[in-house]
């Protein structure tokens, strides 16, 4: 009986680390590193649950090997510092450049080509056909994934100027 | 060791500043991220001593930034970021470090970006950063880089050059990052010719099509005259040439309409038969092309995508040959002839002719495209609307059983709700815009009736001249806007035929040797010698497989799921080819072995077996079609078949899923072990094949699979590890590595990783057990 109350609960419990306890900072390597207590993870990956509805909650903390050291409930809640390094290190894992303009876009050959300026400079890619390629997340909110697996988003489309809306709106 | 990386000329600039020897540079990556995560350029280079960085200086010049000018800019370049041949700012080394001190370097494939992760003695960092456009070259450049500081002196396979992004003719991004065709530099009229060559036998009948509707078009021409120039003026007026002969003139026009009528039907005829050829013909060429691709192929696209291009792509072709070629032709002959007799007729009225023209053009050019585009959104609404369809009544269990029937009618309902708006707006937008073009011809008419009009009171014209002139005013207008939509014609034309070029063309079926090894009798040997494998760059699947199995041996694969077994597996029975190392059987590289030889010496009995529409019997024979009845039962008799089929009503010629007669899973699965045993293989391979069965099946299954491996090289995968009990070795996998080897009682006493599974295993099903 002890048995399978003890494989349930670690079935359903869900190991949140505590804000207090657990702190992360990014090494001078670029890496993430994790202090709970006295353990300390040079290299630690992250993973969000629900990378297009809640980014900053429930993020899967995760060893070299894969295996879960804990989650993030909401990333919010930790300090400053800690808050900083996780942040760094989401926007590297889910690097999705956002398009603020669509300089141009054209569907030819079967492929979409892509000339735009994101919050990280310009950029052209490929993406299939239509509506391979394009989509919608949320409201307004598009991701667009190209050719190689790179990623981009619009956080709405309906606030871009008209010209790149003229563009983009065949598409949605 | 000769190799020479292609380092564009900015790069070999700044190798010279840091006094680095271009000639001693073994390999070269590019980088396309700087550490903020914007789009700068940077550069890995090895040589035999250390690895450098060089980034963009703050001094270069960004490469784009002036935005206005996009048209011309435009021209020539659609490049990634930052284009190598156009970039003018200067790269400066920023960090290096010595091969001594470097233990690893490897990519890390998030999901958004990639990164270059280095070990420096006991320090872990990141060098650089790249989007996932440069996985592929940064992949190959640490494999290269971890040669070098292993010293293995061998570059392995890894010597390849950088992929080109760009097509260097156009500038254009290529599409597919794997293959280098740039659609808009393959040459069209190649294309052209390469689909007039798909259908040579066509050739007579789209002549005939063609001769035939140019006499039709020279024919319809005649009409018009002969009711204005001929009737009116020389049959109806007093001092005509024909004065009076109404009745002559009457069956003259019979006449010709008659011959009109029979060129039509003999048009219509040709026609239907031709276009039914030319569709089964394309068709079967795209399908046989597809069933020769390699399983590669197929795990990257969308099977919807694929059952398209079968079916659309082949009939935008076929418009190409029973409709777009004879309307093209025809269309510009009648075009020419009618401006050409009207400028006969009158030239001066002629000039009042076009005056709607740029009308007509405007709407085509301005207001049309709107109603193309609403139309293929409403050829994606649609789609959506049947997938929703689709998908709920598939799953009409679940949606029962869970209640969920008003949540899928409320999702049926906003999917048809879309449907019906785009539906209303192109109803709204073409009940304008043709009524208004008919308008715009009628003015060109009045227009011609007021000019002409007063030139015949004038007496300037006959009355007969301008009856014929309206009526070839028609003629005239509507073949100039059939034409306007040959330009979207041809381009949907030609864009099928590369798809479907593309397909036939395609390089991804596993290459067979011109002169493969014949294997008439495999005796059972399979070797393995340093298999690496990936489905996807960066992520390998098997890394350093090695192994030696004797012919005749049972080897069980065992581990945790994604451990890598099903791979290797595939790549026993070569639905795959391996990356680097070998597989040899009896000696041989399984690359060089006849495709027919292998396929007819590897049975594989998979846990979802796939069988196909059709009668029991087909279905055991699949692999066989030459097989015997009595071969058949008594296949079915060793795979514990044989009693359940004799009680279905027709037997062996049962049709599986017609009238109910429905397999359950063993049986299913007794059916592909019977399909095997008649194949005969001398290597056989089990995948789950007991798995999501009942004990009592289970017993039946494993009884007939004891009968079939005898005598035969068997490799099975189990996750019950007690259905491997038969084993003479077990291959234990962890995260696509071979961790342990032996019989089951060594493995247990060695305490390792199998011994875990298998007590866990154990335990669990005391549990079941006990706990009912």
């Amino acid at each position: 009986m002890d048995m399978e109350a003890e494989g349930v609960s670690a079935f359903t419990n869900i190991n949140y680390l505590d804000p207090k306890e657990a702190i992360f900072a990014t090494t001078d390597g670029g890496l993430l590193s994790l202090q709970v207590g006295d353990r300390y993870y040079s290299k630690v990956d992250l993973y969000q649950a629900f990378p297009f509805s809640l980014e900053h909650q429930y993020l899967s903390v995760r060893d070299e090997n894969g295996e879960e050291i804990g989650m993030i409930k909401d990333l919010r809640e930790f300090p400053p510092q800690s808050q900083k390094a996780i942040r760094t290190e989401l926007n590297w894992r889910y690097y999705a450049p956002k398009i603020i303009r669509v300089l141009t876009l054209k569907d030819e050959f079967g492929h979409l080509y892509w000339d735009v300026e994101t919050n990280y400079g310009f950029r052209k890619f490929v993406t299939r056909a239509r509506d391979e390629g394009i989509y919608p997340i949320a409201d307004g909110r598009l991701l667009i994934v190209d050719m190689t697996g790179n990623r981009y988003e619009i956080e709405d489309y309906r606030r871009l100027d008209a010209k790149s809306l003229r563009f983009l709106e065949p598409y949605i | 060791m000769d190799h020479h990386p292609e380092i564009p000329g900015y790069v070999e600039q700044a190798l010279a500043q840091a006094g680095i020897d271009r000639k001693q540079v073994r390999a070269a990556a590019h980088t396309d991220l700087d550490r903020q995560g914007s789009f700068r350029a940077a550069w890995l280079c090895v040589d035999d001593h250390a690895l450098y960085i060089f980034a963009q200086t703050k001094r270069g010049k960004e490469p784009r930034r002036v935005v206005p000018f996009i048209k011309k800019r435009d021209k020539g370049q659609f490049f990634a970021g930052i284009d190598d041949r156009n970039f003018s700012g200067e790269m400066e080394l920023i960090e290096h470090y010595d091969l001594e001190m470097l233990k690893s370097l490897r990519c890390e494939y998030f999901v958004g970006s990639i990164a270059v992760i280095a070990t420096i003695g006991e320090d872990t960092r990141i060098l650089c950063r790249a989007s996932k456009a440069k996985g592929a070259d940064l992949n190959a450049f640490c494999r290269l880089v971890t040669n070098l500081i292993e010293k293995s002196g061998h570059q392995a396979e890894d010597g390849r050059q950088r992929r080109e992004e760009r097509c260097p003719k156009c500038g254009r991004l290529y599409p597919d990052p794997s293959r280098p065709i740039c659609p808009n530099c393959i040459d069209k009229r190649t294309l052209f010719k390469r689909v007039l060559a798909l259908t040579p036998k066509y050739k007579k009948p789209i002549a005939a099509m063609v001769t035939i509707m140019l006499i039709s078009a020279l024919m319809s021409l005649a009409p018009p005259f002969m009711s204005g120039r001929v009737f009116i003026d020389e049959v109806l007026t007093a001092g005509g040439r024909y004065e009076g002969k109404i009745g002559e003139a009457i069956l003259i026009t019979v006449g010709i309409s008659l011959v009109s009528l029979g060129l039509s039907i003999i048009y219509g005829r040709i026609n239907s038969a031709v276009t039914a050829e030319i569709i089964y013909d394309l068709k079967k060429m795209i399908f046989s092309a597809m069933q020769r691709l390699s399983l590669s192929f197929y795990n990257k696209r969308q099977t919807g995508s694929l059952m398209n291009r079968v079916n659309n792509d082949a009939l935008d072709l076929q418009y190409f040959f029973h409709d777009g070629v004879p309307y093209f032709i025809v269309n510009s002959v009648q075009i020419v002839g009618v401006t050409c007799l009207l400028l006969y007729m009158n030239w001066r009225l002629t000039l009042f002719v076009f005056v709607p023209i740029p009308l007509i053009l405007f709407i085509i050019y301005k207001v049309l495209p709107h109603l193309w585009k609403l139309h293929s959104r409403r050829w994606r609404t649609n789609a959506a609307l049947n997938s929703v369809v689709n998908d709920s009544l598939t799953g009409i269990r679940v949606v029962k059983a869970f209640g969920k029937e008003d949540r899928e009618v409320e999702r049926f309902s906003s999917h048809n709700q879309q449907v019906f708006n785009v539906q209303m707006s192109i109803g709204r937008l073409s009940s304008t815009v043709f009524p208004a073009m008919g308008f715009i011809m009628g003015l060109g008419q009045l227009i011609i009736w007021g000019v002409g009009g007063w030139d015949v009171i004038a007496g300037r014209m006959t009355l007969g001249t301008l009856v014929t002139f309206t009526g070839y005013l028609g003629m005239l207008y509507n073949p100039i806007q059939q034409m306007t939509n040959i330009v979207d014609w041809w381009s949907s034309c030609m864009n099928s035929a590369q798809r479907i070029f593309e397909i036939i063309d395609s390089s991804e079926h596993l290459p067979y040797p011109e002169k493969p090894v014949r294997m008439p009798r495999i005796k059972g040997e399979v070797i393995a010698r340093d298999v690496e494998f990936s489905y996807e760059e960066g992520r390998p699947v098997l890394q350093e497989i090695n192994f030696h199995v004797e012919p005749g041996e049972m080897i069980g694969l065992v581990g945790p799921s994604g451990a890598g077994k099903s791979t290797m597996i595939n790549l026993i029975a070569r639905l795959y080819d391996v990356d680097s190392g070998a597989i040899m059987i009896d000696g041989v590289n399984i690359k060089d072995i006849a495709k027919e030889d292998l396929n007819r010496q590897i049975g594989m009995v998979l846990q979802d077996t796939f069988l196909f529409r059709g009668s029991i019997l087909e279905n055991i024979a699949y692999a066989k079609p030459e097989a015997t009845m009595e071969e058949i039962i008594r296949a079915a008799k060793i795979a514990n078949a044989h009693d359940f089929i004799m009680k279905l009503p027709d037997g062996y010629e049962t049709v599986i899923g017609r009238k109910g007669h429905d397999l359950s899973g063993g049986e299913r699965q007794r059916l592909a072990i019977a399909r095997a045993v008649l194949l005969d293989p001398r290597i056989l391979i089990l995948d789950e094949a007991t798995a999501n069965i009942d004990t009592e099946t289970e017993q039946l299954i494993q009884e007939a699979l004891e009968q079939l491996v005898q005598g035969r090289t068997t490799f099975a995968i189990a996750h019950r590890l007690s259905t491997l009990r038969r084993a003479n070795r077990l291959f234990v996998f962890e995260n696509g590595r071979i961790v342990e080897v032996g019989t089951h009682d060594e493995l247990m006493e060695r305490k390792g990783v199998y011994e875990k599974l298998f007590t866990t295993q154990r335990k669990a099903f005391e549990h079941v057990a006990v706990g009912g």
